[in-house]
């Protein structure tokens, strides 16, 4: 069994990060090696690398992005070309693209795919922002995927099912079919959109960062990925 | 936005949000012009950013930077997780935000097809945002 508990050495490399943060990255590093829902191990790093590669060259158009690592048969054509849009093109997709995708590799994939991607992106923005190296990929380990998914999901008007309806805040359901891919990325919500003693419902937050300041930070994130949401 | 209008609003504080989209207001904001700065030069990837980086050190401090790397960080999953998904706007944001999407150019962007926008009035905005305020 390998240990992760070196990984993310936040503390080593001089940054004073809360342990929580620490910790819910080494359990991402921990999950993203194993079987998930609908890949395995081997296909979940995979993702995870051709996600990672993409977004080093999110600053030149698609046409120009050369020397991009070859799956070699690990995944799909078409899951590696769906990591690789949502990885560094996701203001393109539109819903016409997003059902081929689907088409070819069902809901339940793209969605594991999704959380996989989204995950890797924060992770790796972190590290870009404290200036420190990306944390390098682990190792797959053994396993199948259990092809998990929330029978409740249903039709919200998205690419694909999700809960409805839903009491808490709107994008924590995104990725509600799949539990185990949900429960992926947003623990790392949960512990990275804070600061510690302040929480999601807290328009005051205390510490070294308020909340309006972490809103700015968020929205101008948000409009140069031409998010719209 | 609307979560910065809404937390400014708590604040008292008074808040420009074209400063979200590259124009002028991010100084209302304690340090904003520099964690304006660094967000965007984190997201680009671009060679602002180790210049940026020691900005927000500078003005916030090592704990403060620490916490604002943390919102760039997630953020950058965030919006992949809602373009690829397509979730659409929930009933309280889509009303809450109708009265400055248009204004400063989000309508453009290409996942506000997956809500119908058209709908959007500000006169049934709730008076809490996404239940909190």
């Amino acid at each position: 069994m390998t240990s992760f508990d070196s990984t993310f050495a936040y503390d080593r490399d001089g940054f004073a990060v809360r342990d929580t943060i620490q910790q819910v990255h080494r359990t991402s590093w921990q999950q993203i090696a194993n079987a998930g829902s609908y890949f395995t191990g081997e296909q979940r790093l995979e993702i995870a690398r051709q996600a990672r590669a993409t977004r080093a060259k999110r600053g030149d158009p698609s046409w120009l992005r050369e020397g991009l690592p070859d799956a070699e048969g690990r995944l799909s054509e078409v899951a590696v070309d769906a990591a690789r849009t949502i990885a560094a093109d996701a203001h393109k997709i539109d819903s016409e693209w997003a059902a081929k995708k689907i088409a070819a590799l069902g809901d339940g994939a793209y969605v594991e795919l999704i959380s996989i991607v989204a995950c890797m992106s924060a992770i790796d923005a972190y590290s870009e922002a404290l200036g420190r190296a990306h944390e390098p990929l682990p190792d797959p380990q053994p396993g199948e995927p259990d092809g998990g998914r929330l029978a409740e999901a249903t039709d919200a008007g998205a690419h694909v099912p999700m809960i409805d309806p839903f009491t808490g805040p709107n994008v924590a359901r995104a990725l509600s079919l799949v539990p185990s891919a949900n429960q992926l990325f947003f623990a790392n919500v949960m512990a990275m959109y804070s600061n510690g003693s302040g929480g999601f419902y807290d328009m005051e937050w205390g510490g070294p960062l308020d909340r309006p300041q972490a809103e700015l930070i968020a929205a101008r994130v948000s409009a140069v990925n031409e998010c719209f949401y | 936005m609307g979560l910065l209008r809404a937390s400014s609003d708590k604040l008292g504080q008074e808040v420009n949000l074209d400063a979200t989209v590259g124009g002028e207001g991010a100084s209302d904001i304690e340090h904003g012009e520099a964690l304006v700065r660094f967000a965007e030069a984190v997201t680009r990837g671009n060679d602002d950013m180790d210049p940026a980086r020691e900005a927000v050190r500078k003005t916030l401090g090592e704990a403060g930077f620490v916490e604002a790397c943390g919102i760039v960080g997630i953020f950058n999953g965030l919006v992949r997780t809602a373009d690829s998904s397509g979730i659409p706007l929930d009933e309280g944001t889509l009303h809450g935000s109708a009265d400055f999407r248009e204004r400063l150019g989000l309508n453009a962007f290409g996942g506000a097809a997956n809500t119908e926008i058209e709908r959007g009035d500000p006169a049934k905005a709730p008076a809490r945002v996404l239940g909190v305020g």
